[in-house]
């Protein structure tokens, strides 16, 4: 990567562009290489049935069932896959108000998610319905910049994980809003929101060069875009370093495809998110061209 | 540039790309949309089935028609005046309150989804209103009127009743005089600063009825035969 600077502050540049598009955008054999998939969701919230026919916006669209079957195809065909959400689990369906966020979690089980993050909706139970529904969760959460030791989930998520699929090692952590006039009081009694930026470089670089992840992923529940002077993903993906993709959730925003951002050396990082309900899945496939521990990969879009 | 400097750069651009230390890493991506084009999975189906049922006998049951879809909508939308209005009628109702000069604020980001034509179920209001949002009876200082004014005008419009508000206008339907004090009806998660009306913090008396929103709804739809959507002017900017 920091050739890719040098080359756009020099004379090399002219020549260089000649020269790098055609060596990097066409991998001799993609087929060939390393393949790590990654699938996610965001603010499923609670829609765990496909939406009725005659629903105004969505009809017939959405559903955990179909979901899992669409799941389990691309399992049998690759892999290494890794699937993720980016909170607001809870919230949204009388399924919730009945079940108290159980039947999320026992579906999220069975579907095989890997990592979540805590959206602000995941505290509508209050600390102690999520710690109960959270029960019924074989996977883990990572919520890296709540700091709940003065609560009842002291211990019961982590500020991150790593996950060994085939050649990849890919670490995870997780982002939430500031919850102060978004979450009542005594649903989040005394968990302390800390600044995303600062949190984010602590763990990204951690990740990449303490635990040598090839690939680094944020869960943010942040938002996408700036709302007021709020903390939002751009801006994240603008102040930080060694995040190569950021799948978000929290404005129900449908991108069609990964938006690619310039972190602060620069660098490429890939901004996603899709929508609310479980209506699609989000896919990114990554091929790895080479290993190279402590490096980060440029990632070219092909 | 002449020739030999570009053979030369060449070199120079070949030679870097060699010793670099990155690694491509290719990337594709896809959305795919989740929809009855795909089979549901059996075994989860079924897994899910009983929580459906039992949820089924209470949200399936019919509660009134509606005539048209209500849309929430900025600036005004005829869901939101619904949830208002009658919000607001009951409050009336249960002499909760004893004046005609009550405005109502709700949020738009708060009602969830759409109540759609056809027979309206008790799942639809869960739908619309999944929180446990209370109702809550606020006195605020009438000068706060301005911040109430450029919150609206800044997010295009929120579930609003009793006053319309035009570009340059602040009027409340009631015939009484404005005074010291704004009369507000509320929710709690309002009440308490959420989604930012910061102004509401100012309140000098803030009574929490403890009766849910979404309570409220269901005993106001369920007294009636059909639901009918209107959209008003009472926000025009």
């Amino acid at each position: 990567m920091e050739r890719r600077i040098f080359l756009q502050h020099s004379m090399v540049l002219g020549t260089g562009l000649v020269l790098s598009p055609s060596l990097l955008a066409h991998p001799k054999q993609l087929d060939g290489l390393e393949k790590l998939t990654i699938l996610h969701t965001n603010d499923t919230h609670s829609n765990i049935d496909t939406f009725p026919s005659n629903h105004s916006k969505y009809p017939n669209q959405g559903g955990v069932a179909r979901r899992f079957s669409l799941i389990q195809d691309i399992r049998s065909s690759e892999s290494n896959v890794l699937l993720l959400d980016a909170g607001d689990i809870f919230q949204g369906t009388p399924y919730f108000n009945k079940y108290g966020g159980v039947l999320e979690m026992k579906l999220m089980t069975k579907l095989g998610y890997d990592c979540c993050t805590m959206g602000n909706h995941d505290f509508d139970a209050g600390i102690n319905g999520f710690k109960k529904a959270h029960e019924y969760a074989n996977f883990p959460f990572v919520c890296s910049n709540y700091d709940f030791d003065n609560t009842d989930l002291k211990n019961v998520t982590f500020p991150y994980r790593t996950f060994q699929k085939g050649p990849f090692k890919v670490g995870v952590f997780g982002l939430g809003p500031e919850l102060e006039g978004l979450v009542a009081k005594s649903n989040y009694q005394d968990t302390i929101y800390n600044d995303p930026i600062s949190i984010s470089n602590k763990w990204a670089k951690y990740l990449r060069y303490e635990e040598e992840c090839d690939i680094v992923i944020c869960l943010s529940h942040l938002g996408y875009k700036p709302k007021q002077n709020d903390m939002c993903d751009i801006l994240l993906a603008k102040e930080t370093e060694e995040i190569d993709l950021i799948i978000g959730g929290h404005t129900h925003t449908f991108l069609d495809k990964p938006e690619i951002h310039q972190n602060k050396k620069g660098e490429k990082v890939l901004i996603n998110q899709v929508g609310w309900a479980g209506l699609a899945l989000g896919r990114i496939d990554f091929y790895l061209g080479e290993t190279k521990k402590h490096k980060r990969h440029e990632l070219i879009m092909v | 540039m002449n020739r030999i400097q570009i053979v030369l750069l060449t070199i120079i651009g070949a030679g870097l790309w060699a010793c670099s230390s990155v690694s491509p890493l290719y990337v594709q991506t896809d959305k795919i949309e989740v929809n009855t084009s795909t089979q549901k999975d059996s075994v989860l189906a079924s897994f899910i089935e009983p929580y459906r049922d039992s949820l089924a006998l209470e949200m399936e049951r019919v509660i009134a028609y509606a005539s048209d879809d209500f849309i929430n909508k900025r600036p005004v939308g005829a869901l939101g005046n619904f949830v208002v209005d009658q919000t607001m009628q009951y409050v009336v109702n249960k002499q909760l309150v004893q004046r005609d000069d009550y405005i109502c604020i709700m949020n738009f980001g708060g009602l969830r989804a759409p109540i759609n034509k056809g027979n309206v179920k008790v799942g639809d209001i869960y739908k619309l209103m999944p929180f446990d949002n209370t109702i809550v009876l606020l006195k605020l200082p009438a000068k706060r009127i301005s911040d109430i004014e450029s919150y609206l005008r800044n997010s295009g419009g929120e579930p609003v009743g009793g006053f319309q508000l035009t570009n340059d206008s602040f009027e409340l339907n009631s015939n009484k005089e404005l005074n010291d004090t704004l009369f507000v009806i509320t929710t709690d998660y309002l009440a308490n600063g959420g989604d930012r009306m910061n102004f509401f913090k100012n309140s000098y008396e803030k009574i929490n009825t403890g009766i849910f929103l979404r309570d409220i709804l269901l005993e106001m739809v369920e007294k009636k035969d059909t639901l009918v959507s209107y959209v008003d002017e009472r926000i025009k900017l």
